[in-house]
């Protein structure tokens, strides 16, 4: 069990995220960076999906009410138990008593704290996500706020051997374009519709992630993307990863808790398997987008897949070798 | 520990092509190392208690893989040159595929000499930083 210590904000408890709901208006919520979720649990033997916090703002700082292995993935954030520094991407033993503190990120801007076993609060349709507007799910339907308690579900000491760590998905999996992080991008319904220059445009040019950008979508600051003519389209559902286009050419990309319909018209989509870079883009940072075919964004899930998996064999054998 | 199991370790040794063996049980320190083409017969049974963390200056690598001397997400070195490290400090890593081993300081002291370039791949028991006492 660990108490939130730091006055915070926006800090909330995600799985990968509620699916098979969106039919009833039920958003998928979830992890902005599913990856890094899925790496803290693998270094400590939970399933891949346990729910963790995800810490947007910092500096952050709980106390172990009880000792619990943990593991803090995702932004690079100084993080040290007691004052002793851990590297990004690792796995400790806590002991009752101690603090964990997490500094400002020196990369990406999204980290994870994920304990043994999983964060244990009741699942609602299926996912153990918070779903803010709707208010259900994670911690009472809320962003955790200082003095909030919340147990592991294999709290202890832990019989997996701890201390060491992972390569992170950005050194695995790199993607960049002219030395900025770059996303793959399918063209989606609309994409005809726009002018020939702005396509050219979207593709060649920097995004700038601006200050209205959270969990419900990330608006761009860049080239305005005109179309041929002005759209008028009935609302109708969309997924995270939807690049939507209003009136003044920004484009606003929906992430894990946008509304599950909307009526602008679509660029693009950012494919599913690098929605975790757009996740750790922080506010001002610039992104650039590839164009890529519906295969390649499959081979893009079975990479991350494929690395995934080699983490799991790799974090076993070291567990049968420690023994 | 029979000499039959010693030969049987022997030729497993050669077969794997590896260099050497160690191995500290109460009552039983046995090292073997290979020497050119020929496996050598085992240099020593020794009843013995196992050796403490010696006065060398030496720190050696505790694995097979690649020896970082920076995380490979941050700027900073682990241990500088000249920089003081406590007993259990992070002073470099191991990269074993995907996974990142901790290589934690056995003494506090100084570090004088940094003997391996980041990123070396080094085998078990190479020296690559050298620690004075403080």
């Amino acid at each position: 069990m660990i108490e939130i210590l730091s006055a915070t904000a926006l800090a909330t408890v995600q799985d990968f995220g509620r699916f098979g709901s969106l039919g009833y208006g039920v958003g998928t919520s979830g992890a902005m960076d599913h990856l890094a979720l899925a790496l803290g649990n693998l270094l400590l033997g939970n399933p891949e999906d346990a729910a963790a916090i995800e810490i947007p703002l910092f500096p952050f700082e709980v106390r172990f009410v009880q000792d619990c292995a943990f593991a803090v993935t995702g932004a690079a954030c100084e993080a040290s138990l007691d004052g002793q520094p851990l590297p990004p991407f690792w796995v400790a033993q806590a002991r009752e008593g101690q603090v964990l503190s997490l500094g400002y990120p020196t990369s990406g801007s999204r980290a994870y704290l994920c304990l043994a076993g999983g964060i244990d609060v009741p699942q609602v349709l299926g996912s153990r996500s918070t779903q803010l507007r709707g208010e259900f799910g994670g911690l009472q339907g809320r962003a955790l706020q200082q003095g909030d308690r919340l147990a592991a579900l294999r709290p202890g000491k832990s019989a997996l051997p701890t201390d060491f760590g992972v390569v992170s998905p950005s050194q695995a999996l790199p993607l960049q374009r002219d030395g900025l992080p770059a996303m793959r991008v399918l063209p989606a319904a609309e994409y005809e519709c726009f002018l020939e220059d702005s396509r050219a445009a979207f593709w060649a040019g920097e995004w700038k992630v601006t200050t209205q950008s959270n969990r419900y979508g990330y608006r761009l600051e860049g080239t305005p993307i005109l179309p041929k003519a002005a759209m008028e389209i009935r609302s109708h559902g969309i997924v995270p990863g939807v690049i939507q286009v209003p009136h003044g050419g920004q484009p606003i990309i929906q992430m894990r808790d946008a509304q599950p319909s909307g009526g602008y018209p679509k660029f693009g989509t950012v494919i599913e398997a690098d929605l975790w870079r757009l996740g750790q883009a922080p506010i001002g940072s610039k992104v650039r987008f590839i164009e890529c075919s519906y295969s390649e964004a499959v081979a893009a899930l079975e990479d991350n897949q494929r690395y995934l998996e080699e983490v799991r064999r790799l974090v076993e054998l070291h567990g049968l070798a420690s023994r | 520990m029979t000499n039959q199991e010693i030969r049987q370790l022997a030729v497993w040794l050669k077969e794997t092509h590896l260099a050497g063996a160690e191995i500290r049980r109460p009552g039983l320190h046995l090292v073997l190392k290979r020497s050119a083409d020929e496996v050598a017969v085992p240099a020593r049974i020794a009843v013995s208690a196992a050796a403490n963390a010696t006065d060398e200056p030496l720190l050696k690598t505790p694995g097979l893989g690649r020896l970082l001397l920076t995380h490979p997400e941050q700027s900073d070195v682990l241990a500088s040159v000249g920089s003081r490290v406590e007993q259990g400090q992070l002073i470099a890593l191991l990269q074993v595929g995907d996974l990142l081993l901790p290589v934690r300081s056995q003494r506090a002291g100084r570090v004088t000499a940094v003997l391996v370039p980041c990123g070396t791949t080094v085998g078990y028991g190479e020296a690559f930083m050298r620690l004075d006492a403080a």
